[in-house]
């Protein structure tokens, strides 16, 4: 009889668990795509980076469903009170408080089964989606992904253990409330929020707390980039912003309601007073999740900005990293103390033909560039910096040297004064403490001449000093390097690499490659490429995940909250309607009202993605991406747009659906 | 000769559809003057309240015709009889219909906001109704720190700030005990006289409706006698509806 009576309940309430029901199946969708990518066959066997950090992305989505379980919960006890009356009025019929919790829980379970099914059809699809953007992510091509028993097993795990919890939060509550509370509660009176004035205050105080944080925390980031600064303040300054986003939009609830009413004129205008009167009281009860949703908010928004930067970044710096596709170093063991000997020069050229002949039997090699970075040992320029306490010496590498490699590479030369020295560093540092340097060295002096950060340094170090090519003359070489080009699309990189393992172990070839005393370090950028995009991928996904569903989230718990109020908005519209309020103004007082409600907790946080795109421009242009500039701003655009679209679709179903519920007509 | 501010002109109205129509009006005809003050009484199912509700615009007509101030309501558009209650029609009911959120003061002003009557002449309309009708120090509270009879005033003060042609009443005193529907009736009977409204009204009660000028009863959705009060005494015309309301089939309230 219960399973008829409960079916027959969800039938008749499809309309007021339509937003219940879509976040749940969205959420189950995105829960499935997720596990599918995690236990992708397809990603393992591309890139050992995302096996690596697919771990991390099974227990990000354990947490995320207890997230989702907790404000599922949440939901549940909405749907609870927009029909307490209901049950109320069946426990005044006899009906025992077993018979309903067995009611309600076999309608959510009717719910959560159908969101399940709808959720992993929807998945199916996302999951497709998803993959096109990790391939994408990861710059390789798939026609279709596979689908993985192990994620269906997990998602369905998962969302049964979610709505375990929520439906013992909902049976909890039926088995307390009082039949008084069931059938009278929705007739409390909301009164005005309390103490306005502080509150106006604290939320104006927030609000210059939060433009404050965004200059410290740019501050904060310059410092890290440009003296290796290595504080922890930016932590606290994001912690900072995240309290003062709470207060300010907790604050501005129980406030601006009373402010606005200060203005007679505005409130005597058509139903003005009734739409403010109404948000003073869901406002004010609704603070602190208003407070809480616009933190997740903006942190949606810098979590996916911050990671599709990184990878802009990543990428870059890669280019810059290894100019060439395949590097190879030989260093000495102790690199600090010893040098080579002239007797290196002769090993060197023979190893850089012998490195040629094993990888043109995997690949045509079409350039190859060989190096040397000399040193004296000397930290004259070092010494100035925050490295220098690492032992690191000076590194030279002669100006020819330089601009024949970065004609290599594609790059205009380097355009020096004669007696001038060059400092190419990979990271941001304070340049005014090299402007009084003078080198001496082989009897030739040199002034600083400039610094780049966007020059490659051509080698796996802080800095590199490009010098006139008299200075290195007779100065021990500190590394040799030799970096080849290969024929695109030639090589496959993990065959390669093997390739180049198995030589090393040969004996034979040991001997006939490598510079006495020194080690030998190889460099493939294309498999650094696909490890570091395998790593990215899972970052940018995982970010996304969290980003869409809270965002998710969030929004539907504010959307629930509309929907439990609707029996007494339904109410006060019809008192309206009575007193000659026409459809037209009665739905454009309701538009008001929702919009505010929904969009209080929005609009700052959105409007932070510019501060934000900002900073993290900035950041990319402090270690050394000016070029990137444009893609910090792009990327936020899309975020921003992305979570905007959410909003909005959500706004738009709770303002139908309340406006089918509420307003009233003859 | 007193205008003509109301005519109803052979009202029918029917529920459902088939087999199972309700006739509630069944070709009712009848007019209110300027100034008058109507009550109209019958058993329940004989279709008071749907005569309120038609003639509020909240209900439409099978057939038949519903004059206000000379212009048909029967035929008009959703938005111009939303106009039409705005600024024809003053409404008071039984659970006093007050927006819990706003205050009195804002309650009562509200058919003027939307009007978009400048905020001058809203304030001086709130404090003449407000004064005529003793709720001034009330102005400021919430409905739920009011009494049943003050916040029945509060909707009065509602119902005449924007000096309509009809004030409609379904069962003004049916939530409140006697000492308040008296004290009620003192107030319709101020609204009537000294500012002037016109006000039809329905009630169960006898006692309400010997405070009206004219009764009109109902019986299956036909008008089926009248009294007019002249120059009768309340207490006269009290004991002449009781045996009216007996014939009608219906018990009439004694308070």
């Amino acid at each position: 009889m219960f399973a008829k009576l409960a079916l027959r309940n969800v039938r008749r309430q499809v309309g007021n668990y339509l937003i219940y029901f879509i976040t749940v199946t969205f959420t189950v969708a995105l829960m499935f795509a997720i596990h599918n990518v995690i236990y992708s066959e397809e990603l393992s066997a591309f890139s050992q980076g995302f096996q690596d950090m697919s771990r991390g992305l099974t227990a990000l989505s354990v947490l995320v469903s207890l997230v989702v379980a907790f404000v599922l919960g949440y939901a549940t006890s909405f749907l609870l009170r927009l029909r307490k009356r209901e049950f109320g009025t069946y426990l005044t019929l006899g009906m025992t408080r077993r018979n309903i919790r067995t009611l309600f829980i076999l309608e959510m379970l009717l719910l959560g089964a159908a969101a399940l099914v709808l959720g992993i059809v929807l998945g199916l699809f996302f999951y497709q989606g998803l993959m096109m953007l990790v391939m994408n992510l990861m710059e390789m091509e798939l026609d279709m992904a596979g689908y993985s028993v192990k994620a269906l097993v997990l998602t369905v795990v998962l969302v049964a253990a979610v709505f375990l919890l929520a439906s013992l939060a909902a049976g909890r509550y039926l088995k307390q409330a009082t039949i008084q509370e069931l059938i009278h509660g929705d007739r409390k009176v909301t009164r005005s929020a309390r103490h306005p004035v502080l509150w106006l205050g604290i939320s104006a105080a927030s609000l210059a707390g939060i433009v404050a944080s965004f200059f410290i925390f740019d501050r904060q980031m310059t410092q890290i980039a440009v003296e290796n600064g290595n504080s922890m303040g930016w932590l606290y300054c994001l912690i900072f912003f995240a309290a003062c986003l709470f207060l300010f939009h907790a604050g501005l609830c129980r406030s601006i309601v009373w402010l606005l009413m200060h203005s007679r004129k505005f409130c005597a205008r058509g139903s003005n007073t009734f739409v403010l009167r109404q948000l003073s009281g869901q406002l004010g009860a609704n603070a602190v999740i208003a407070g809480i949703l616009s933190v997740l908010i903006a942190f949606s928004v810098i979590g996916a900005d911050a990671a599709l930067a990184y990878k802009s970044t990543l990428d870059a710096s890669l280019d810059r990293a290894m100019p060439f596709d395949v590097m190879v170093t030989f260093a000495p063991d102790e690199r600090e103390t010893s040098f080579f000997g002239p007797e290196a020069e002769g090993e060197f050229e023979d190893s850089v033909r012998e490195i040629a002949n094993i990888i043109e039997s995997y690949c045509a090699v079409t350039g190859e560039y060989p190096y040397r970075i000399y040193t004296d040992g000397s930290q004259d320029i070092t010494r100035h910096t925050w490295w220098a306490y690492d032992g690191v010496a000076d590194f030279y590498i002669p100006l020819s040297s330089y601009n024949k490699l970065l004609a290599n590479v594609g790059l205009k030369p380097l355009q020096l004064g004669q007696n001038q020295y060059f400092i190419v560093q990979n990271l941001t540092f304070e340049t005014d403490v090299y402007a009084d340097i003078v080198l001496q060295k082989n009897g030739v002096t040199a002034i600083y001449g400039g610094t780049s950060r966007e020059l490659p340094t051509f080698i796996d170090e802080y800095a590199v000093t490009v010098v006139p090519d008299s200075m290195v003359m007779d100065m021990p070489v500190a590394s040799y390097h030799v970096g080849y080009d290969l024929k695109e699309g030639g090589a496959d990189a993990t065959e390669l690499q093997q390739g180049i393992l198995d030589a090393e172990q040969h004996q034979d070839i040991q001997d006939q490659i490598g510079v006495q005393g020194s080690g030998i370090q190889w460099g493939i950028k294309e498999l650094s490429r696909q490890y570091q995009n395998g790593t990215l991928a899972v970052l940018i996904v995982g970010a996304l995940y969290v980003s869409v569903t809270f965002v998710l989230l969030a929004i539907a718990v504010l959307a629930l909250k509309v929907l439990a109020g609707l029996n007494d908005d339904r109410r006060r519209y019809a008192i309206l309607f009575r007193i000659g309020c026409g459809r037209r103004e009665q739905r454009q007082a309701l538009f008001r009202q929702l919009a505010a409600f929904f969009f209080l907790p929005f609009i700052i946080p959105i409007a932070s993605t510019v501060p934000i795109a900002a900073i993290i421009g900035r950041m990319m242009e402090n270690f050394g991406y000016a070029a990137l500039l444009s893609s910090a701003w792009s990327v936020t655009a899309a975020v921003a747009a992305m979570i905007t679209m959410i909003y909005v679709l959500y706004f738009a179903a709770t303002y139908l659906i309340a406006r089918r519920n509420v307003l009233y007509t003859a | 000769m007193a205008k003509e501010i109301l005519n109803v002109r052979n009202v029918t109205k029917y529920y459902g559809s088939g087999s199972t129509v309700t006739k509630a009006l069944d070709g009712i005809s009848f007019s209110v003057n300027e100034g008058d003050f109507t009550a109209i009484m019958g058993a329940s199912g004989s279709g008071k309240s749907t005569l309120l509700n038609v003639i509020a615009t909240i209900d439409r007509v099978s057939s038949g015709d519903i004059t206000v101030e000379g212009q048909s309501i029967v035929s008009q558009k959703e938005d111009a009889l939303s106009s039409f209650r705005r600024d024809k029609l003053g409404f008071i009911f039984q659970e006093y219909n007050l927006l819990d959120t706003l205050t009195v003061g804002e309650n009562i002003v509200l058919p003027l906001n939307l009007k978009r009557v400048p905020l001058d002449q809203t304030q001086r309309e709130l404090q003449h109704v407000a004064e005529q009708l003793g709720v001034t120090d009330q102005l400021g509270k919430f409905p739920y720190e009011l009494s049943g009879g003050q916040r029945q005033r509060a909707a009065c003060a509602r119902a005449i700030i924007t000096h309509p042609a009809l004030v409609l009443a379904d069962e003004p005193t049916g939530a409140l005990d006697s000492a308040n529907s008296r004290n009620l009736m003192h107030t319709f009977e101020r609204m009537n006289r000294a500012l002037g409204s016109t006000i039809l009204m329905v009630t169960h009660d006898a006692v309400v409706a010997s405070y009206a000028s004219r009764i009109l009863f109902l019986k299956d959705g036909k008008i089926w006698n009248e009294l007019l009060r002249g120059d009768r005494s309340r207490q006269a015309v009290y004991h002449e509806i009781l045996p009216v309301m007996a014939s009608l089939g219906g018990e009439a309230d004694v308070r």
